[in-house]
């Protein structure tokens, strides 16, 4: 069961010698299917804040939406005095420029968005303006531990919301595998009420993970409304400098903050699986505090991101 | 000296038509002939149906029209077509276009599988009406029911072609997919219909319905034409040519005379190597050999020039069985009894698909069971048709089947036992206590860290894919135990004429090294067999013998191998490599009339004994020599006595054991005729030697045989068979 590689099992059991642990502090949520665990934790919000009118001007700029504009024929507009998309009035892209702009000072952050995604750029660091702009008690930061497979329980999820100047983090926890369903339903309650995700890799992972294993429960699928994936952000802002862009990686190179006590993702399974043999809940910790820690960084990341791209 | 040769024609059929009231047939002035008008009929008033007319009699249409019908009616209905390989759904795909194009039905007919493109999925699974798959692909998508639920929701029909070949232990994996297929369907309301197409096969219905799991109509009377075919069964050995070089001369013969023909061989070497052989005077490009394990582009390649007639002769192992559309061919040439009587008479259907006369020749090998039909060519031409065996109780697979099943829902052991029986229950609790399954308000969930659908191999064999490698090149794939049996150390491998040498096998990757000879030799493994009685279930009393059931586990290891030239033995060498032990179910029986045996043949009489009975055991019980082994010893250890044993190949049974125990007195007779009809003096190929004995069939003692035998069938005549359960 446990496929680590020789060379971790010392570590594995070097951390976990504390027997007969407790289970990490919280309370039980209590739903309709059942009840979790619930962890509360405060931290303090980073600072990030772009104004809708900031933010919009800045879209406003981006000639090379427009169709037959490319980097070099925005250089020659911009000598030329061209440098908003309202300009573009007195050029052959009229019509198109127009429709553009149109949605760029006044469409939904999800028509705008949209439109991005149309001409292949829906993962412009731009974007992620609107993570700043849309008010913060709609944002959700949002991150899951599984067992590593996809069809197999996810057996944490952590989520970060706004609540003035603090980031008020709750993980729910399946004590045991039962209460998936439990947790699921808090999640996607959660979702409900903050409909702007913040993930990383979410759109590829932490989002339809979530989705299936409510399908597989025969529940409905979330949709949030907005979707902040900080991976893809990641990727157009620090890919030359970075050999990867996994999180830890970002982190330490963005936030210049690394995790020393932090327990690598690959072995959340593994620890959960000793925990669910042995009864032994001294595993948990380290996987709670490796996912508080993931969901803290989302925060730090976005205001990161928003202040690069931005410059606020 | 002439060939023994013995031949009987079947004679031309007309066709036979009925019309049913389908109005857009009429106006197209389409006729259907009889077994199509009934299976539409069935199918439209709902029934499951079984078809098993024989090869080339329109059953793709039989079964498509009423689908399609329902499906232009109901405009949210979805159909799932199964087909056994890739290559074949690829050649279907193309029939349903046209069909569902013809007849306007709007059902934009997909091909979902492996080598589907990620991109193109999710608009399939929404748009396409008619999915294309295959089992190993339905095995991989029943998890993911967020993407599917509306597709299994509106699901209609299940199509499953060439169902025939779901039988032994992938038989009872498949039976076991499509129960886990139809609970996800229960559970979105939808109760799709099952139909069934199938080589023509004993008790077709009752087949269909363990399966399945629902009850299905069988519908046989084959309405149409056919042309005449000519069926020889030719003895090589009688004139003192063996069947490889018959074989061989055979389809040179008939290839120079226009007649474009493909061969059927028993095995993926011999395929390589009757190739090999027909090559060296013909044209090349003319041959080409065809099996399982090359790339998929150099199967496409071969399969396109045989029906563009631009190869003259392919000599295929039963991979070209199926019903991929190859064309027209002159002649069939089948190579060796490939096991069952079903094989022989789809390979037979091959020939004469044109409507033109056709042309099949049986060429006996030099072994019992082939000999024997050379001696009594009825019982081969008249042999009834087989009944395949499925185990849905296999503790083994059905335990892999409701770890998936409970990845794909949550398992609920009241609801679900009607899909997995009243056995699941307890294998259910052993799951849970290993942590794999963990019981929550909902039913019970999977919670493994490993994909469950991904831990199992649909046909049964050890799971893992070898690949075999010359320099950077794949050269082909195996299973493990392929790998075990024809990948050791100095093993000479053969692959469209060329010759390769084992150099490196990496087992923890499973990859072997191979490197390009050109020396003209091949060769042939030595292995030896234990046998361990675990648990003894029951005892079948038939008059005095008594024949035992039970759990036993089977250690090979491979000793060493021969080196042959042109089936000569020139040398043989020594391996010290991992064995291959497993867990399977056995039948045995402890003769005690050894005392009418001089002390000296006992342990060659057992042997014989053994190899006959293995011999005859195919007729009687539906499988292959290859599914099934034997060992036997004049000691052994945990009866105290002398003892033969047969034991099924595959791991934890397929109830070949417990239905030759029950069979055993038919088996029984029918290995005593084969040894003492033949007229050898000391054994020979045709009785007690094995072709594929691992003590290079020996010790063996014909007389002594013949004695055993006799012994044990005599007094026993006309008893019931009585069971007595442990």
């Amino acid at each position: 069961m446990m496929q680590v590689e020789q060379g971790f099992i010392p570590a594995l059991s070097l951390r976990t010698t504390t027997r007969n642990g407790k289970l990490p502090e919280g309370f039980e949520a209590a739903t309709a299917d059942g009840c979790c665990l619930a962890i509360e934790s405060e931290h303090s919000l980073p600072e990030f804040f772009v104004s809708e009118e900031q933010l919009r001007e800045r879209l406003m700029r981006e000639l090379t939406l427009v169709h037959g504009i490319g980097p070099e024929r925005e250089q020659m507009c911009r000598r030329r005095g061209i440098q908003t998309l309202a300009d573009l009035r007195r050029t052959n892209w009229k019509p198109e420029a127009q429709e553009i702009a149109e949605i760029m000072q006044n469409g939904t952050p999800r028509e705008v968005i949209r439109l991005f995604r149309e001409k292949g750029r829906g993962a412009d660091p731009l974007l992620i303006g609107f993570g700043a702009a849309v008010p913060k008690e709609d944002l959700l930061f949002f991150d899951i531990e599984t067992l590593g497979m996809v069809h197999s329980p996810i057996i944490l999820f952590g989520c970060g919301v706004c609540e003035g100047r603090t980031l008020r983090v709750t993980q729910y926890l399946l004590r045991d595998i039962g209460e998936e369903i439990a947790a699921l339903g808090l999640v996607a309650e959660m979702m409900r009420t903050h409909p702007d995700l913040v993930t990383y890799n979410g759109r590829s992972f932490d989002l339809p993970f979530t989705n299936n294993r409510l399908a597989y429960y025969g529940e409905r699928e979330c949709r949030p409304a907005l979707h902040f994936d900080l991976l893809h952000t990641s990727r157009r802002l620090f890919r030359e400098d970075l050999p990867d862009c996994c999180l830890g990686t970002v982190e330490e190179y963005v936030l210049g903050c690394g995790r020393e006590e932090d327990l690598p993702g690959y072995l959340v399974p593994v620890y959960y699986q000793k925990y669910l043999h042995t009864g032994d809940p001294a595993p948990l910790k380290q996987i709670v505090d490796h996912n508080r820690s993931d969901v803290t960084s989302l925060a730090l990341l976005l205001a990161r991101q928003t202040e690069i791209v931005y410059g606020t | 000296m002439e060939p023994e040769m013995h031949t009987r024609v079947f004679p031309a059929r007309d066709a036979a038509y009925k019309e049913p009231a389908i109005e857009y047939l009429q106006s197209r002035n389409i006729r259907l002939y009889t077994h199509q008008a009934d299976s539409y009929d069935a199918v439209m008033r709902g029934e499951n149906i079984i078809l098993t007319t024989p090869t080339a009699s329109g059953k793709t249409l039989a079964y498509t029209l009423p689908v399609l019908e329902n499906l232009i009616q109901n405009r949210s209905a979805t159909a799932l077509f199964i087909y056994p390989t890739k290559a074949l759904t690829r050649d279907q795909f193309a029939v349903l276009q046209k069909l569902d194009k013809d007849l306007g039905a709007q059902t934009r007919p997909a091909i979902y599988d492996g080598d589907t493109p990620r991109d193109a999925r999710s608009k399939i699974r929404s748009s396409s009406r008619i999915i294309l798959t295959n089992m190993y692909e339905l095995h991989q998508i029943l998890a993911w029911r967020m993407q599917w639920g509306d597709f299994w929701a509106n699901l209609s029909f299940v199509i499953i072609d060439e169902a025939h070949r779901y039988r032994g232990i992938f038989g009872s994996h498949i039976a076991l997919l499509l129960r886990r297929l139809r609970r996800i369907c229960s559970y979105y309301d939808s109760r799709p219909q099952f139909i069934l197409s199938s080589a023509t096969i004993g008790d077709a219905s009752s087949f269909a319905k363990t399966l399945t799991g629902l009850a299905a109509v069988e519908i046989a009377d084959d309405g149409s034409p056919r042309a005449q075919q000519t069926f020889r069964l030719y003895n090589p050995w009688s004139s003192g040519k063996s069947s490889l070089s018959a074989t061989a001369d055979l389809i040179r013969d008939q290839v120079r005379n226009g007649m474009q023909t493909l061969c059927f061989t028993k095995s993926r070497n011999m395929a390589e190597i009757t190739a090999l052989r027909c090559r060296e005077e013909m044209p090349p490009g003319s041959i080409s050999s065809y099996r399982g394990g090359y790339r998929p582009n150099e199967r496409r390649h071969i399969e396109k020039n045989l029906k563009e007639g631009d190869l003259a002769g392919v000599i295929s192992t039963n991979a070209l069985e199926l019903g991929i559309d190859v064309g027209s061919l002159d002649s069939v040439i089948i190579s060796g009894f490939p096991g069952t009587m079903m094989s022989v008479r789809q390979q037979a259907g091959r020939a004469g698909r044109s409507g033109k006369d056709a042309l099949i020749t049986f060429v006996a090998n030099l072994n019992p069971l082939d000999q024997y039909f050379m001696r009594c060519p009825d019982a081969f031409f008249d042999a009834p048709y087989e009944h395949p065996i499925l185990d849905l109780e296999n503790p083994y697979v059905l335990r892999q089947h409701l770890l998936c099943a409970a990845a794909e829902l949550p398992y609920r052991t009241e609801r679900d036992a009607e899909y997995f029986g009243t056995f699941a229950a307890d294998i259910v609790r052993s799951l849970k206590d290993e942590h794999l399954l963990a019981s929550t308000p909902k039913g019970y969930v999977y919670c493994g860290t490993e994909s469950p659908a991904q831990q199992v191999s649909l046909s049964g064999r050890t799971s893992g894919t070898c690949t075999v490698m010359h320099g950077s090149r794949v050269l082909e794939t195996m299973d493990e135990s392929q790998m075990f049996r024809e990948a050791y150390p100095g093993a000479v491998i053969f692959h469209q004429g060329d010759r390769y040498r084992v150099e490196e096998i990496d087992r923890k990757n499973l990859t072997v090294r191979v490197k390009k000879i050109t020396d003209n030799y091949h060769t042939r493994p030595l292995s030896t067999t234990d046998v361990r009685i675990l648990s003894r279930e029951k005892t079948c009393r038939h008059g005095e013998l008594l024949v035992h059931y039970g759990s036993v586990s089977v250690c090979s290891q491979m000793i060493g191998y021969s080196v042959l030239e042109y089936d000569q033995i020139v040398s043989t060498h020594s391996l010290d490599i991992p064995p291959l032990a497993f867990t399977t179910k056995a039948c045995w029986i402890v003769p005690d009339c050894c005392d009418e045996i001089p002390p000296a043949d006992i342990a060659g009489s057992l042997h014989g004994a053994e190899h006959a009975l293995i011999a005859a055991m195919p007729v009687h019980v539906l499988c292959d020599r290859s599914d099934i082994g034997g060992v036997s010893t004049p000691f052994h250890p945990d009866v105290g006595d002398a003892a033969i044993f047969i034991y099924d190949g595959v791991p934890g049974g397929v109830g070949l054991a417990e239905k030759a125990a029950g069979v055993f007195l038919d088996i029984l007779r029918l290995a005593r005729e084969m040894v003492s009809r033949c007229s050898c003096e000391s054994g020979c190929p045709a009785c007690i030697h094995s072709p594929k004995c691992g003590n290079n069939n020996q010790p063996l003692s014909k007389t002594g045989t013949v004695t055993l035998l006799s012994g044990l069938a005599k007094e026993q005549e006309n008893r019931k068979p009585m069971s007595i359960y442990m």
